[in-house]
């Protein structure tokens, strides 16, 4: 049984991978699609430090930033979604302040576990959940965290319900798993490079997401090389670049066929020169 | 009797090959007669299979069928059972051990407690040191958000069961009207407020059950990180940093060289894997391909080159002092142990 989702938030869009394959130039294509198609949309970051800071070259904050019309970019680290949440709470500044610069909250917030992806994806879910603050963005693009650390993430809602059975701390977290399983609100985008160490993490991925959640992820092979020449048409070269480059066509026909044997469909981002900054990957879309 | 065990760290970003540059490094010294063990985090399947530690409990012996001088030993660290034999060798009476073991948040803690393989992998490397059975031993750190959370984590840990903490935690566990009467600062009563507001008093049970427990070898703890910290700045110790061409991934190690400077460890070299070539493309002899052929080789090269300027670029900011290998994914066979092997021989060439 699916609980009716209120709030103005319609879609959310995970995007994860790992390290290096370009989640985070993936997730900016994604939400830039969704502001040309008029929808109003938030990309948000969750690590630690910015990226997007660096790439719109102005500082990316909790509070959202306007970057073109219907794009809106913020960045959401776990200590300021909780700090934000805690704030929602008790609103009296100074009692907020006190607990956040108590050696005591710290040390519980270090220790609980998961506190801190349960606080992101208390954020994340917020609209739906009508908990917690929002705000009114129809499509939330989340350049998630890296492979390992994202099955943290989307696994703290049940994991925290389990470990606590009774309480707010259980009831918050089961609605947040409520909302992570609503297939027509929660999406997920694997971003994965022709590599097949990659390649295999990103597909084990894929089958943990489809078990645990029964999410049905996009798989995104990034930096495709678009040709007609084959890896053998290289072979046997004794120059050391067009080994390198029989190499890579090795390693991107493997990833190919390893994909079509698991028969998931693939979605390729050619390797491009120009994508580097905001414009590029905007006038791309 | 024996020299000193050598350790050699493996760091660097997720996603670059540490484990298959650890397990090269494995053959690299066994292959020079030494008595080497490789411990490792979570290798690829391919990667385990080959080694024959897939699925495997303890150090294994592994099975190369060419010749090596010396002996190659590899290990996956198993976060939980260290913990729990930490755990259990520190609490000294079995029923603390036990008590610790049933409570709800050590189990979540042992394995998702941010820092916590750091920690185990730490205390295992301690201890397999201790016993002087190996010459080397290589140590392929846990990927972690950042690369030096290894370095941090343990250190952390056992701030995070500092005495004025895990007192305060212990308290709330007992008499709750107590707590009122002993605590004399009035933000503490508030600070619990919040806590429960947040989290219910079930989870702050929990939590002081958990320090309760904890408290009785937290001293075990601290002395344990010490010991393992003092392994870490010793002369037995060095570090390699294992990184690709990535652009991000060379900015991230750029930062984490400097930190490791600052702290004082030993950074021997970086290892900069899967390099591109960096011969010239004028240099190519393409005669016997078609014309659209070369064509389309020039495009894809001039494609892949102009992707790796701008780390390239950023590898001129290296501090002068720190040698960077590079390893070139131009490896031929097919056969895992012997392209470990092969790799090896190209890393001993890079050496010399």
């Amino acid at each position: 049984m699916t609980r009716q989702i209120k709030g103005p938030l319609k879609e959310i869009h995970f995007v994860t991978g790992k390290g290096g394959v370009g989640k985070s130039t993936y997730a900016v294509l994604l939400a830039a699609r969704f502001a040309k198609q008029n929808r109003q949309t938030l990309l948000v970051e969750i690590g630690d430090r910015s990226f997007y800071s660096s790439l719109f070259e102005k500082p990316i904050k909790y509070k959202p930033t306007s970057i073109v019309d219907n794009l809106e970019v913020a960045h959401w680290s776990a200590h300021e979604c909780l700090k934000s949440y805690v704030m929602s709470l008790v609103k009296v500044q100074a009692v907020y302040k006190l607990f956040f610069e108590n050696p005591i909250s710290q040390s519980l917030i270090q220790v609980a576990p998961a506190l801190s992806e349960l606080a992101v994806i208390g954020q994340i879910t917020s609209s739906p959940r009508q908990h917690g603050p929002h705000g009114n963005h129809e499509v939330l693009v989340v350049d998630a965290y890296a492979t390992g650390h994202f099955l943290n993430l989307v696994r703290s809602p049940s994991a925290m319900a389990e470990t606590i059975p009774i309480g707010p701390m259980h009831d918050q977290s089961a609605q947040m798993d409520e909302v992570l399983r609503n297939s027509e609100m929660c999406h997920c985008h694997i971003v994965t490079a022709a590599e097949e160490l990659v390649l295999t993490e990103s597909l084990e991925l894929l089958q943990t997401l489809e078990k645990e959640l029964s999410w049905r992820p996009d798989f995104i092979l990034n930096r495709y090389l678009e040709t007609f020449l084959n890896s053998q048409d290289l072979n046997h070269q004794d120059q050391f670049l067009l080994q390198a480059l029989h190499n890579k066509l090795l390693q991107q026909e493997l990833a190919v066929k390893i994909l079509s044997e698991n028969q998931k469909q693939l979605i390729k981002v050619p390797l491009i020169k120009k994508l580097q900054t905001f414009q590029d990957m905007y006038e791309l879309i | 009797m024996k020299n000193k065990t050598q350790i050699m760290i493996q760091m660097g970003p997720g996603g670059v090959g540490k484990t298959t540059i650890s397990a090269a490094f494995g053959f690299y010294w066994a292959a020079m007669g030494k008595k080497v063990l490789v411990m490792t985090i979570d290798p690829s399947k391919r990667l385990a299979q080959a080694l024959g530690i897939e699925g495997q409990k303890g150090v294994v012996k592994v099975d190369y069928k060419g010749s090596l001088k010396g002996e190659l030993f590899a290990m996956i660290l198993n976060h939980e059972e260290i913990f729990d034999s930490f755990v259990l060798k520190a609490a000294q009476k079995n029923s603390v051990a036990q008590k610790l073991f049933e409570n709800k948040l050590y189990k979540a803690l042992k394995t998702k407690l941010q820092g916590s393989q750091d920690f185990t992998a730490l205390i295992e490397l301690y201890r397999k040191a201790e016993s002087q059975e190996y010459d080397i031993i290589i140590l392929d750190t846990p990927p972690a958000e950042h690369a030096w959370q290894f370095l941090d984590a343990p250190l952390r840990i056992v701030t995070l069961f500092q005495d004025k903490v895990a007192k305060w935690f212990r308290w709330m566990g007992g008499d709750t009207t107590s707590i009122w009467s002993q605590v004399v600062n009035v933000g503490a009563k508030q600070v619990f407020k919040v806590m429960e507001l947040l989290t219910g008093s079930e989870f702050v049970k929990q939590i002081a059950d958990f320090f309760k427990a904890i408290h009785l070898f937290q001293d075990q703890l601290r002395d344990q990180v010490k010991k393992s910290h003092e392994l870490l700045k010793s002369k037995e110790t060095e570090f390699t940093l294992i990184t690709t061409q990535d652009e991000l991934k060379i900015r991230e190690s750029l930062e984490y060289v400097q930190e490791m400077k600052e702290k004082g460890y030993q950074l021997k070299r970086v290892i900069l894997n899967r390099a591109w070539p960096e011969n010239k493309v004028t240099d190519l002899r393409l005669e016997k391909f078609k014309s659209d052929q070369k064509k389309q080789i020039l495009h894809l090269i001039d494609l892949l080159s102009a992707n790796q300027k701008s780390s390239l670029d950023l590898m001129k900011r290296w501090p002068q002092d720190v040698k960077v290998l590079k390893v070139y994914d131009t490896l031929k066979s097919s056969h895992d142990l012997e392209r470990l092997k092969q790799m090896s021989e190209d890393m001993m060439r890079a050496f010399t």
